[in-house]
C-alpha cells in the first residue's frame, strides 16, 4: 500500500489513468470551448464526451470496467463538472472553467451496498445498524466548559469537557511516539496514533455512545475531541470519565 | 519513459494543468505562435488560478539545452506544426523534468522523462553550466531554510507536550451569538485558545470569487490575549476543529505562556472581549 496515497498498486495506477483520461477529455473539451466561445449545452457536452470516450477508450485494463465511465455536466455556460470512473466504486472528478482554469480536483470513493433477503449481516453491519437508532450529537447548543486539572504520569491528558444540549465533546492530548525529523518535504506526513479508550459515566446510569467528534495530529502531539451522546442529565450530580484506567470525576 | 514513483502522476497532472491554461488562452486562434516572442505574449494571457498557488511559466527558444531554475514551473517552447511543448521543472529535486507536446486541438504526445540536459558533460554550453551551478545553490538554501523551519516547528510542537500542561481553565458565560471562548489550555511556553463561533448564513458563505475561503475566515477570527504583564503574544499554530456543523469550533495556539504573576488573562475575539480568571499554577 503507498504510505502517500493510502492505496495499494492497481487502485492507484487505475487512479492515475483516470486522471490522465479526465484530463485528455478536459483537454478536448476546452478546445471546443475556445472556438465556440462556451462550452454549449448539456445535449452538446453528452454527445461530445461519448465522441471522446471512443477516441480515447476506457481506463486501460481496469479489470472492473463502470458502466458509466464518465461524466459530463454543464453548471454554467462557461463552467462543467468532470468525472471518471475507476475501479470499484472510485472517480477522479474536476470542475473546469471555460479560461482552462480547474477549481476543484479530487477523488472519490463511493459505497453501495445490495442487500439480498438471504443476506446474513456481519457483526459490524449489524452494529451499524443500531447505531443508527442511538442518540444523535449535533453539537448546535454549548451549555458550558468544565476544565481539568493535569493527571500525574497519565500517558492521556484530559484538557476538558464541552457539555452541549445534545452531548458532550472530551478534549483530551497526548504524546506522539518519537519520530525523526522530517528532513525534506519528501517524507509523508505522520498519522495519529488511534486515540485512547473512554468510558463514560454519570451517577443516574445514563449510556452514553460514541457520536462523532474529531482529533489532529503533529510531530510531537496529537489531540483528540470525541463526542458522546445524548447530553448529561441535568438531573445528574456526578460525571466521571476514564481514559486508559485513569478516571476523573467532576461534580456537577 | 520509466513511469515510476510516486511523483510521475503528480507532474503529468501539473503538465495537463497547464496545458489546459495555454490552450484556452489561444482564443479562437488555429495554432500556437511559433516563436518566443508569440510565446510569451500567450503566456502573459494566461487566466490565473488561485492566488496562494501561482503556476509559473518560463519561455524557451526550441532546440536548445533544456533551461533549469531550480523554480516549480513550466517552460514552453515552439514546436513544430503549430505545437507547444511544455516541460515541467519540479524545483527543489535537482536538474529533473518531465515534457509533453500540446497540439493546437488538445491531443497530447507522449510523456517524456528529461534528466539533466540530456548531453555529456563536454557539450554543456555556459548557460546550462550556470543553471546547473544555480540550482544547486538554491537546493542548498532551500535544505538550509528547510532544516530551520523544521527545527523551529519541532520547538514549537515539544512547548506542547503532556509534561508541560499546567492545566485548564473554562471562560465564564458569553454572548452564544458571537465567538465564545469555551477553555485555555495552559502550559509552561504556551497557551492555546478553544473557542466556537455560530455558522454564518449560508447567503454570507456565498462569493463571487471562487477561491474565497468564507468558511474559514469565519473560523479563524483574529484572537488577541492580554494578561496585564505586558506579554507579546504570538500566533504559532490554526487548528480546524469542525467546520461542517451549526458551531464551528476551532482552536488558535501563542507563544508564549500566560505570565506567572498574572491572575486572569483577558480573550479579545474581533470585537468581544472575555476575561478569564487563571488563579495559582
Amino acid at each position: 500500500m503507498s504510505e502517500w496515497t493510502g492505496l495499494d498498486p492497481e487502485d492507484e495506477r487505475l487512479q492515475a489513468a483516470a486522471d490522465l483520461l479526465l484530463m485528455r477529455i478536459a483537454l478536448a473539451l476546452i478546445n471546443d470551448a475556445r472556438r465556440a466561445g462556451s462550452f454549449g449545452d448539456q445535449a452538446t457536452l453528452d454527445n461530445r464526451l461519448a465522441e471522446l470516450l471512443d477516441e480515447f477508450g476506457p481506463v486501460l485494463h481496469d479489470p472492473q470496467p463502470p458502466e458509466e465511465p464518465a461524466e459530463a455536466t454543464l453548471i454554467k455556460p462557461d463552467q462543467i463538472e468532470l468525472s471518471v470512473a475507476h475501479g470499484d466504486s472510485r472517480a477522479v472528478f474536476a470542475t473546469l472553467r471555460s479560461d482552462g482554469i480547474l477549481l476543484e480536483q479530487g477523488g472519490m470513493v463511493g459505497l453501495t451496498i445490495e442487500l439480498d433477503p438471504d443476506t446474513e449481516l456481519t457483526p459490524t453491519q449489524l452494529e451499524q445498524i443500531a447505531q443508527t437508532s442511538k442518540p444523535h450529537f449535533t453539537g448546535q447548543h454549548h451549555l458550558r466548559t468544565l476544565p481539568t486539572t493535569p493527571q500525574p504520569n497519565a500517558k492521556t491528558q484530559l484538557l476538558a469537557i464541552e457539555l452541549f444540549e445534545d452531548g458532550l465533546l472530551i478534549h483530551h492530548t497526548s504524546n506522539q511516539d518519537a519520530s525523526p525529523a522530517q528532513e525534506t518535504t519528501d517524507a509523508p506526513l505522520t498519522w495519529p496514533e488511534p486515540t485512547a479508550e473512554i468510558k463514560l459515566e454519570d451517577d443516574l446510569g445514563t449510556d452514553y455512545y460514541p457520536s462523532g467528534g474529531g482529533g489532529g495530529g503533529g510531530v510531537d502531539v496529537i489531540y483528540s475531541a470525541p463526542a458522546f451522546a445524548p447530553a448529561v442529565p441535568e438531573q445528574a450530580s456526578v460525571l466521571r470519565i476514564a481514559i486508559d484506567d485513569q478516571v476523573t470525576e467532576w461534580r456537577l | 519513459m520509466t513511469d515510476s514513483g510516486d511523483w510521475s502522476g503528480a507532474e503529468r497532472s501539473y503538465l495537463c494543468e497547464a496545458a489546459l491554461r495555454l490552450l484556452a488562452a489561444l482564443g479562437t486562434e488555429p495554432s500556437f505562435p511559433g516563436d518566443v516572442a508569440g510565446i510569451e505574449q500567450l503566456v502573459s494571457s494566461v487566466a490565473e488560478g488561485r492566488p496562494s498557488e501561482p503556476m509559473r511559466f518560463a519561455v524557451e527558444p526550441a532546440g536548445e539545452l533544456p533551461r533549469y531554475s531550480g523554480e516549480y514551473g513550466i517552460w514552453v517552447s515552439p514546436a513544430a506544426d503549430g505545437c507547444l511543448r511544455l516541460r515541467h521543472e519540479r524545483g527543489g529535486r535537482g536538474l529533473s523534468s518531465v515534457a509533453v507536446t500540446l497540439r493546437p486541438d488538445g491531443r497530447l504526445g507522449e510523456f517524456e522523462r528529461i534528466e539533466g540536459f540530456g548531453v555529456p558533460e563536454s557539450e554543456l554550453t555556459d548557460q546550462a553550466r550556470a543553471d546547473r551551478d544555480a540550482v544547486g545553490r538554491s537546493a542548498e538554501e532551500e535544505r538550509a531554510e528547510a532544516t530551520e523551519a523544521n527545527q523551529k516547528f519541532e520547538e514549537r510542537q515539544r512547548r506542547f507536550r503532556t509534561e508541560h500542561l499546567l492545566g485548564t481553565v473554562a471562560a465564564p458565560p458569553q454572548d452564544p451569538a458571537g465567538p465564545v471562548v469555551s477553555f485555555l489550555a495552559l502550559y509552561e511556553a504556551g497557551v492555546i485558545v478553544y473557542y466556537l463561533v455560530p455558522r454564518p448564513p449560508d447567503e454570507d458563505l456565498e462569493s463571487d470569487d471562487p477561491w474565497a475561503e468564507t468558511l474559514e475566515a469565519a473560523m479563524m477570527p483574529r484572537v488577541r490575549l492580554d494578561d496585564g504583564g505586558g506579554t507579546r503574544f504570538e500566533l504559532a499554530d490554526l487548528s480546524y476543529l469542525e467546520a461542517n456543523g451549526p458551531l464551528l469550533r476551532a482552536c488558535q495556539t501563542f507563544v508564549p505562556g500566560i505570565s506567572r504573576s498574572a491572575s486572569s488573562v483577558v480573550v479579545n475575539i474581533e470585537s468581544a472581549s472575555t476575561e478569564i480568571e487563571i488563579g495559582p499554577r
